[in-house]
């Protein structure tokens, strides 16, 4: 028919397509990856008001609970020197003398559930609460001296029940006025502590979830906007990770920016509360020192916050994408 | 090149959009696709691209078939193929010159590179000084030679064009078509899928008949 028709049989030449090797392919993604980190950047500039909105509302839902754990920390650290759970303290009548104070701590020793036996007579006690109580002018008034002499016994068993049985019979001897163990109180605070770490680690995993659905949301939008781009750009051969790469950015950028301000909102917190907490320990002749989110601490909030960028993203995307394969 | 075997794609909700076909392009061919409308040009088009999947048969494209290709073949499977939309999916939130310098920057051409391309394109097309302009602007006529000129700016080995002269007048019509037949003799298989008779029998090519979804001619 036409000559057109007779070249149909020829071997083909093609057009000369542009064969891109490995090393320009390596260059195209580090390239892209630029590129597509100054379009975000660019992207956030535009609007600032709305994106720093976002990073402050993901910021503190990633302090909240960071800084519940901090306090954790603090209190557990504060706890942890008062070991000495099976000590009982045994408040002597204030009649006996000494010989027999000293007669009666002797038949302690000698029982097999204690392990360990240490007599605080009345003239120490009155030192050492002397000292302590910064009530010292007051207690030199007095005539004579309104303490007891104290036994503190350690039990051999430590177990809740044996310990308040022995309590029991101590305070049935004669010679005790009154058996207090000690420390039951402790125990009780530090059952309540892992409660309390349990509910936070629950409320984290909330918020946790919370970050990923406000970011999730956010590139849905962004997705969504971009739309007609994506289309095309697909029809055109881009891959998924081509159209992925600027929404993950952004992801990050997000989980990144909100850590970083979480942390910065705790350490702040810390700072303020630095010089009413040491207030409180100098009066407590304690050594304790507020604890922040160290380094640690820090490098994990920022581990988290990236994964939840990250993962919102990717579902996000994802989903999208999905549609748009062929059926 | 391009190759149907009793090819048929049901549309989900069940409406049979072409049934049985099947025909064969060779490499460096330029072939016209016709028929009423509804008739399932556009849908032949798709199959190819992989917008779509056959509900039976079997396709080939440069001798692989498609019905095994997964997310990760796709792109590649399209990069070799130009596609003048039928409603021609230019971008409107960039210029001229961005929607076209596109294909090259999925395909990761280096950006000197891809702006000689690009003008080399823009040039076919007479649209050389319209580069900065947002597509938004230009006349329906220019929106589809700046989709033609997207086409084929990465040099496919194949082109598909969907009514690429739906809103040409005759002469323009007629430079696109030469523009086609350019493309064609250094090597491009062409397909182009048409309702302009007039048009495909001046053009004296092969011309592939469709009517409700069957083929009916191939002259
Ligand atoms: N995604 C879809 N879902 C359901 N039906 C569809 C879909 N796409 C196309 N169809 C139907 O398939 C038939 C063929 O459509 P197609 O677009 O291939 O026709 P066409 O020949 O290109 O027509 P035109 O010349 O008007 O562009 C039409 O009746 C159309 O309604
Ligand atoms: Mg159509």
């Amino acid at each position: 028919m036409s000559d057109l028709r007779a070249t149909r049989g020829q071997p083909k030449r093609g057009a000369q397509q542009h064969v891109l090797t490995k090393q320009d392919q390596r260059r195209h993604w580090f390239a892209h990856h630029g590129e597509v980190a100054k379009d975000c950047l660019r992207q956030w500039l535009s609007a600032p008001v709305s994106t720093l909105m976002t990073i402050l509302v993901l910021a503190v839902a990633l302090a909240l609970p960071s800084f519940l754990f901090t306090s954790l920390a603090n209190i557990t650290r504060l706890t942890s020197g008062w070991d000495d759970e099976n000590k009982i303290s045994l408040y002597l009548h204030t009649n006996l003398s000494e010989s027999q104070i000293e007669g009666f701590s002797q038949r302690l020793l000698l029982r097999p559930d204690l392990i360990a036996i240490d007599l605080i007579d009345a003239e120490q006690g009155l030192l050492e609460f002397k000292q302590y109580s910064g009530f010292s002018d007051l207690l030199g008034s007095l005539q004579q001296n309104p303490l007891p002499a104290v036994i503190a016994v350690l039990a051999r068993d430590t177990s809740e029940q044996s310990l308040e049985v022995l309590q029991q019979q101590l305070s049935a001897l004669p010679q005790v006025e009154q058996a207090v163990l000690d420390l039951q109180w402790i125990k009780r605070l530090n059952a309540m502590l892992l409660v309390l770490e349990r509910a936070i680690i629950a409320l984290s995993l909330l918020l946790a979830f919370a970050v990923l659905l406000i970011i999730g949301n956010t590139i849905r939008l962004n997705v969504e906007s971009r739309r007609d781009e994506i289309l095309v750009a697909k029809l055109m051969g881009a891959t998924n990770a081509w159209v992925r790469r600027p929404f993950l950015y952004t992801g990050i950028f997000y989980g990144v920016t909100a850590a970083i301000s979480a942390w910065l909102i705790i350490e702040m917190s810390l700072v303020v509360m630095q010089t009413p907490v040491l207030h409180l320990t100098l009066l407590y002749q304690s050594n304790f020192k507020l604890i922040g989110l160290g380094a640690f601490g820090g490098l994990l909030l920022l581990v988290v916050g990236l994964s939840l960028g990250l993962l919102a993203a990717l579902i996000s995307v994802n989903k999208f994408l999905n549609q748009l394969e062929p059926k | 090149m391009i190759k149907f075997e009793q090819v048929s794609k049901e549309y989900q909700g069940g409406y049979q959009a072409i049934q049985d076909v099947s025909f064969a392009i060779s490499p460096g061919e330029m072939v016209f696709l016709t028929g009423h409308s509804g008739a399932g040009k556009s849908t032949v088009l798709k199959l190819i691209m992989l917008m779509e999947r056959a509900s039976s048969g079997s396709i080939a494209v440069g001798d692989k078939k498609l019905s095994p290709m997964g997310s990760r073949d796709i792109p590649f499977h399209r990069r070799q193929i130009g596609v003048v939309f039928q409603n021609h999916q230019l971008l409107f939130d960039r210029s001229v010159f961005d929607n076209i310098a596109l294909p090259l920057r999925i395909c990761g051409y280096d950006a000197v590179d891809a702006a000689r391309r690009v003008r080399a394109a823009l040039d076919k097309v007479g649209l050389l000084n319209r580069e900065k302009l947002n597509p938004r602007v230009l006349s329906a006529g220019e929106q589809q030679r700046i989709g033609i000129a997207r086409a084929i700016v990465h040099k496919p080995k194949i082109l598909l064009a969907d009514e690429p002269t739906g809103n040409l007048d005759p002469q323009l019509s007629a430079e696109v078509m030469t523009l086609f037949q350019q493309f064609n003799r250094i090597g491009t298989t062409v397909l182009v899928a048409s309702h302009d008779l007039s048009l495909i029998r001046r053009m004296n090519c092969r011309t592939l008949t469709l009517n409700n979804g069957r083929l009916v001619d191939d002259v």
